[in-house]
């Protein structure tokens, strides 16, 4: 068994370092010994992902069985391109947001605060390794109780708290659902290895491991129910219509520094399990092929317009900035859905590429209205304030050109693929309501840059601003990198796709003996 | 006879699951209160485990099953012998699991309850929407020491 030990360390490690930051309270008060901590700690992840990045790039999936056992019988983790991409960008997101904060937060418990931060970022990169599909439940969760702790951290303010709680009701119903998906999954195929589960699904009753046996009862039946409860828990973490409603009022009462890794970094996960889900495990040539999973595609791609319609509309009525682009994430998640159910490769590249447009766009957002918080306030007009700092106000001006799709940006190269997805698939309508769409957020991202443009600019608060400048400098220059070398990335996104949609391999490479 | 009764019990059993997963989601989504959607959350949650127990139980005929544990670890066949006769002990594995994760996300509710009634001195949701619509500008976020 050739294993990778730093695609099982990771999240261990970021467990522990979560874990063990509030023992240094214990004899430890300073501020700014928590900050370095949390940096260093985020730092290293962000060294061990790109790590595993370079390795699954170089020589294919890698993996790491957890106390030796051979798969199915462990809990295996098996890192393909895709979950290595994604692992990348969340650890990079995550440090950057770690880096900010130190910047950011100027109130008392930041300990705690770092703490549920690399919490967050164990759950994501938890469920981006895994092969195990009770293993991304666990993770899940692990992810979804910090998002819930960091909601609530200004416990003072009464809004944080009960958006806290609606978040986690919500949110441990559809966790819920997915522990009921991964009962039924268990009981038809006897498995919780998500290569095995491929391997059986492909074969439909063919192929029996000598650890799990093959299927028991009706299969299909039990896989369409369990996929049909796992669709709960992706539009949640999605935010897609009808379950978008707990973003617009979570993310304005966060932290921003966490706002930003909501709509960057919590909405990826959505994604990646849909496209595992939908096309390694249950493939067109899995025994859910055909008309049902026609229908699951077809229905989604609806829920994914709805979204990105609903998105659109209501970003034009906000005054709130936070909430603003809360709204620009339903809309832009809208449009990744739309290309993930088109059941191309073309469309899922299409829909990867506008999901890391969409990540470090709203993260860029983020840290830039943070600065305006800092000086004025967190209205649209506020953001007059940036244009004392040009760089800041620039990254702004990139960030909001780029959501609404202008051309040197990535997020026109997206809507391109993505428009030209919808055609080649045939859905003119689709096609057709992208444009529409884009034309009613226009609205919306006009009335943000005028905010920013003729707001006043009397600053009330003064502030160091070298940290979010480097930061936002960083991270424009990635959006525009991104944009600009499209061809090199939408090449490596081919590669990530073709692997995804590979489920023979990916199900060779999990079950033992190969 | 009892070949008519076991799966006619089974059923029963399983039907009630269900309904008490409806009953529970009803109580989460249209009770106003907070503490009676945490314990709705409560049911919904046990429901979801004993129906994790229930996929993993096993019917053998003529007696009741034994307990997964392995005592005849001599005979290379003892394992094999006993896993015909026992329930599937892994879904009781991931039931634990599942238990000490809802115990953790129950406790975080209550206590974000408790501070939400000493803020507010009410835990309805629809009273906290109400006051919540009438003051506006709290917008203090990161500035305070």
């Amino acid at each position: 068994m050739d294993v990778n030990v730093f695609v099982g360390i990771l999240p261990l490690y970021l467990i522990a370092a979560a874990f063990a930051l509030p023992v240094f309270t214990l004899f430890i008060k300073d501020r700014r010994f928590f900050e370095g901590y949390g940096i260093v700690a985020a730092g290293i992840a962000l060294v061990i992902s790109a790590k595993v990045f370079m390795d699954v790039t170089r020589e294919g999936i890698q993996k790491y069985y957890f106390g030796g056992f051979p798969p199915p019988l462990g809990i295996a983790y098996e890192v393909d391109k895709m979950g290595a991409l994604l692992g990348l960008v969340a650890s990079l997101i995550v440090f950057i947001t770690t880096v900010y904060s130190a910047w950011f937060m100027r109130v008392k418990g930041v300990e705690w605060y770092y703490a549920l931060l690399l919490g967050i970022e164990a759950g994501s990169v938890g469920v981006l390794y895994t092969g195990d599909f009770f293993n991304i439940f666990v993770m899940l969760e692990v992810l979804s109780i910090s998002a819930y702790g960091l909601v609530s951290f200004y416990r003072w303010r009464g809004k944080s708290l009960s958006a806290s709680i609606e978040y986690a009701i919500v949110g441990s119903v559809a966790t819920g659902l997915y522990f009921l998906a991964v009962v039924f999954l268990y009981g038809a195929f006897g498995t919780l290895n998500l290569a095995d589960l491929t391997a059986k699904a492909m074969s439909d009753g063919g192929y029996v491991n000598q650890w799990s046996g093959g299927l028991f009862g009706n299969a299909v039946v039990a896989s369409a129910v369990a996929l049909a409860l796992t669709m709960w828990t992706i539009t949640f973490k999605s935010a897609i219509f009808p379950n978008y409603f707990w973003l617009p009022d979570v993310v304005p009462e966060a932290p921003t520094p966490v706002s930003a890794i909501f709509v960057a970094v919590a909405e990826v996960l959505g994604v990646y399990l849909f496209v595992r889900f939908m096309y390694t495990v249950f493939s067109p040539q899995s025994l859910l092929s055909g008309e049902l999973r026609t229908y699951f595609l077809v229905f989604l791609h609806i829920l994914g317009i709805v979204s990105a319609f609903i998105g659109a509309l209501v970003l034009n009525i906000q005054r709130d900035a936070k909430k603003f682009i809360a709204y620009s994430t339903v809309n832009q998640m809208g449009f990744v859905f739309m290309g993930l159910t088109l059941g191309t490769k073309e469309g899922v590249v299409a829909g990867l590429y506008h999901l890391l447009s969409n990540s470090f766009g709203e993260a860029l957002l983020f840290y830039c209205v943070g600065v305006a918080i800092w000086l004025k306030g967190r209205s649209l007009t506020d953001a007059g304030v940036l244009r004392r700092n040009p760089v800041i106000a620039a990254g702004l001006v990139v960030g909001l050109l780029n959501l609404f799709g202008l051309p040197p940006f990535m997020g026109f190269f997206s809507k391109y693929m993505l428009f030209k997805a919808c055609l080649d698939r045939g859905y003119i309508v689709s096609a057709v309501l992208i444009l529409v769409i884009t034309g009613i957020s226009l609205i919306g991202y006009a009335r943000f840059l005028r905010g920013l443009l003729s707001g006043p600019s009397e600053a009330v608060r003064s502030r160091n601003l070298i940290v979010p400048l480097i930061i936002v400098a960083f991270i424009t220059a990635v959006i525009v990198l991104l944009g600009v070398g499209f061809e090199y990335v939408i090449h490596y996104l081919n590669g990530v796709v073709k692997m995804a949609f590979d489920s023979g391999t990916y199900a060779m490479n999990g079950v033992y003996p190969p | 006879m009892s070949e008519l009764i076991i799966p006619y019990l089974l059923t029963v059993v399983f039907v009630s699951f269900v309904i008490n997963l409806v009953i529970a989601l009803y109580g989460i989504f249209a009770r106003p209160t907070l503490v009676k959607k945490i314990i709705a959350l409560t049911i919904f949650s046990d429901s979801l485990n004993s129906l994790a127990i229930f996929v993993g139980y096993r019917v053998v005929s003529g007696r009741v099953p034994a307990p997964p544990v392995v005592v005849n670890y001599t005979s290379p066949q003892g394992p094999a012998q006993l896993a015909k006769v026992t329930v599937d002990p892994l879904p009781q594995a991931l039931v634990l699991t599942a238990i000490v994760i809802g115990l953790a996300v129950t406790l975080f509710m209550v206590k974000v309850t408790m501070q939400v009634h000493r803020i507010y001195g009410t835990t309805s949701v629809r009273k906290l929407e109400r006051i919540e619509h009438g003051n506006k500008g709290e917008e203090d976020e990161g500035v305070v020491e």
